[in-house]
């Protein structure tokens, strides 16, 4: 698999808070990658880091194979665009201002395209409006067309759903998607609102006091969040038959216990087992959604 | 850098503080030229110091700098932008140059804008003698964007060392009067006589009493080692050298114009060195 960013033992440290601790992470090229943490992890603290805000203490990233030990890290970021923490925009102008702005720092050559990015994200009819008298909903939209001007190849967004309506939170949720599955872009997105985040990441990023906890992709997720049923025998093989003949979608824990993934009658089964000679030692519904799979891994104290 | 810049002076053409920083340079002189007018004209006395007419603008210049330098960069700090021209590719000592040379750019602009309407009013209301009467004009113009070059350094070193609006607001403004301050003491110390002449009631033999006007030697002022200092200080000084390029008996030196000029190096070299260490949040 490519990577667009990889993090090895990356330390970094505030006199005498360490904000983050040998973290090591993995942002797959395409992907959406889900950054949760609770408040105070180290989600910004990495995403500073990596828009060259702050230095680390040790270790190293990694941006497109460039290491941000080498010079040439500076040139891998204008393959960036970036929203840290609050968009970047300046209120006494208006968004086509703004941009033009934008335009000219990062050197393009005419301001061709700013009506194109200004309708992308649903800005185009806010005229000679002045940004201080946006809404937040819209200063975010501005803030990440602000941050797509130069079409860049990596999208990094800090908590962009916060402070959101409903509304505001759906719009930049389709917007996101347009920009991975048209543009082919890679997008970072930090967030503790996990409902949301799970609507739009293919990869999580579990942080918790400075260090990845996890990473998982969305589908091994989605496996291990689905409604199953978590079944325990005295005959693995037996089990393995019967859930085949059965045509239904298992997953083999252990020697004894496997996952099931379907709605599934007690009686029908246990008297399947039965005729194979297999007993059943335990059997419980499970339903874990991201949240709980969370709060499982940061709240458990105790990480595989 | 050539981007940051161009940037920089596209925000700076419609930024409200620096037009009104353009505004108050213009009214502040054309309060000082009703005052001369008021002088010739209406209390019919002579008005000899023109170059306080064409070089004035440079006393509120420090204070006025102080407060667009404190405003700009503030938004760029406060707007996000400096963080987005760094997670952008851009070298951290190309956003403090460009935010430097706009600054300057701007600080010039408003002197020019002083100058010129120096130039309307005083032709306008004096006539050739306003402009002709100017001493050392040249001196006077290089020491002026001299002066200019050290303020504005001054400011951008303190805005870029510091995200604080407010503070850095605050620090700047307060600073600027105490330079301000420092710079008319400074002077007026130097400018002290050795000898002062004392009026003294003495008896004289007939026991009458009489006035009598004696020199006495000035205990305050300055010599040796303390009066180097002084020099020193003047020198560096830059709202000491506005009141030089104000009086029209003032003799210039090279040294003034360099030292100002090392002077904006070495603040400039140690506000990109703490700007490079900078963490950003």
């Amino acid at each position: 698999m490519e990577y667009c960013l990889t993090t090895a033992a990356l330390c970094k440290q505030y006199k005498h808070d360490k904000a983050l601790h040998n973290l090591s992470m993995h942002v797959p090229k395409g992907s959406i990658y889900g950054f949760v943490g609770k408040n105070g992890a180290g989600k910004t603290t990495l995403i500073r880091l990596i828009c060259g805000l702050q230095k680390e203490t040790s270790g190293e990233y990694a941006l497109y194979g460039v290491k941000s030990t080498d010079k040439a890290i500076t040139r891998a970021r204008r393959r960036i665009g970036a929203i840290v923490e609050s968009p970047s925009v300046y209120p006494d102008l208006t968004a086509t201002e703004n941009l033009k702005i934008q335009y000219r720092v990062l050197g393009m050559p005419s301001c061709e395209g700013i009506g194109e990015l200004l309708q992308l994200v649903g800005l185009a009819d806010t005229g000679r409006k002045k940004v201080r008298n946006f809404s937040l909903g819209m200063r975010q939209r501005l803030g990440i067309a602000v941050a797509l001007a130069g079409s860049p190849d990596f999208l990094i967004l800090d908590e962009p759903i916060n402070g959101l309506d409903p509304q505001g939170i759906i719009e930049i949720r389709e917007l996101i998607l347009r920009l991975n599955q048209e543009r082919q872009m890679t997008v970072l997105i930090s967030s503790h609102m996990l409902g949301e985040l799970s609507k739009l990441a293919t990869h999580y990023g579990f942080i918790d006091k400075g260090a990845i906890v996890r990473e998982i992709s969305a589908q091994e997720l989605e496996m291990m969040c689905k409604k199953c049923i978590r079944i325990e025998v005295d005959n693995a093989g037996a089990l393995a038959r019967t859930l085949h003949e059965m045509q239904v979608e298992y997953h083999m824990l252990s020697e004894t216990e496997a996952e099931i993934f379907a709605q599934l009658g007690v009686t029908e089964l246990a008297l399947l087992l039965a005729k194979e000679h297999c007993n059943i030692l335990s059997y419980k519904e499970q339903n874990e959604s991201l949240e709980s799979y969370y709060v499982n891994l940061v709240g458990g104290g105790v990480y595989e | 850098m050539n981007r940051l810049i161009s940037a920089n002076f596209a925000r700076l053409w419609r930024s409200r503080v620096f037009y009104l920083m353009e505004s108050f340079m213009a009214g502040y002189c054309a309060l000082f030229y009703r005052d001369v007018y008021l002088t010739i004209y209406v209390n019919h006395k002579a008005y000899r110091n023109w170059n306080l007419g064409f070089f004035g603008g440079l006393l509120p210049i420090g204070i006025v700098l102080a407060f667009f330098v404190s405003f700009y960069i503030g938004a760029e700090y406060g707007s996000g932008a400096i963080r987005n021209k760094i997670a952008t590719g851009h070298l951290r000592l190309h956003i403090y140059l460009a935010n430097l040379i706009v600054c300057y750019a701007a600080a010039v602009i408003a002197f020019v804008t002083y100058f010129a309407t120096a130039f309307i009013l005083g032709s306008l209301f004096v006539g050739k003698e306003a402009v002709n009467g100017i001493h050392n004009p040249g001196w006077g113009i290089v020491m002026a964007f001299c002066i200019l070059m050290v303020y504005t350094a001054v400011w951008v070193f303190v805005a870029m060392s510091d995200m604080n609006v407010a503070r850095v607001g605050a620090v700047t403004l307060l600073c600027s009067m105490l330079l301000l301050a420092a710079g008319i003491a400074v002077v007026q110390f130097l400018e002290m006589p050795e000898y002062t002449v004392r009026l003294e009631k003495v008896e004289d033999v007939s026991g009458e009493e009489k006035t009598v006007e004696r020199t006495v030697y000035n205990s305050r002022y300055l010599t040796g080692a303390k009066r180097n200092a002084y020099e020193v200080a003047k020198l560096l000084l830059p709202s000491a050298q506005i009141i030089d390029v104000m009086n029209i008996e003032t003799e210039y030196d090279a040294k003034q114009p360099l030292c100002l000029l090392g002077e904006t190096f070495v603040i400039t070299g140690v506000g990109i060195w703490i700007f490079r260490r900078k963490d950003i949040k």
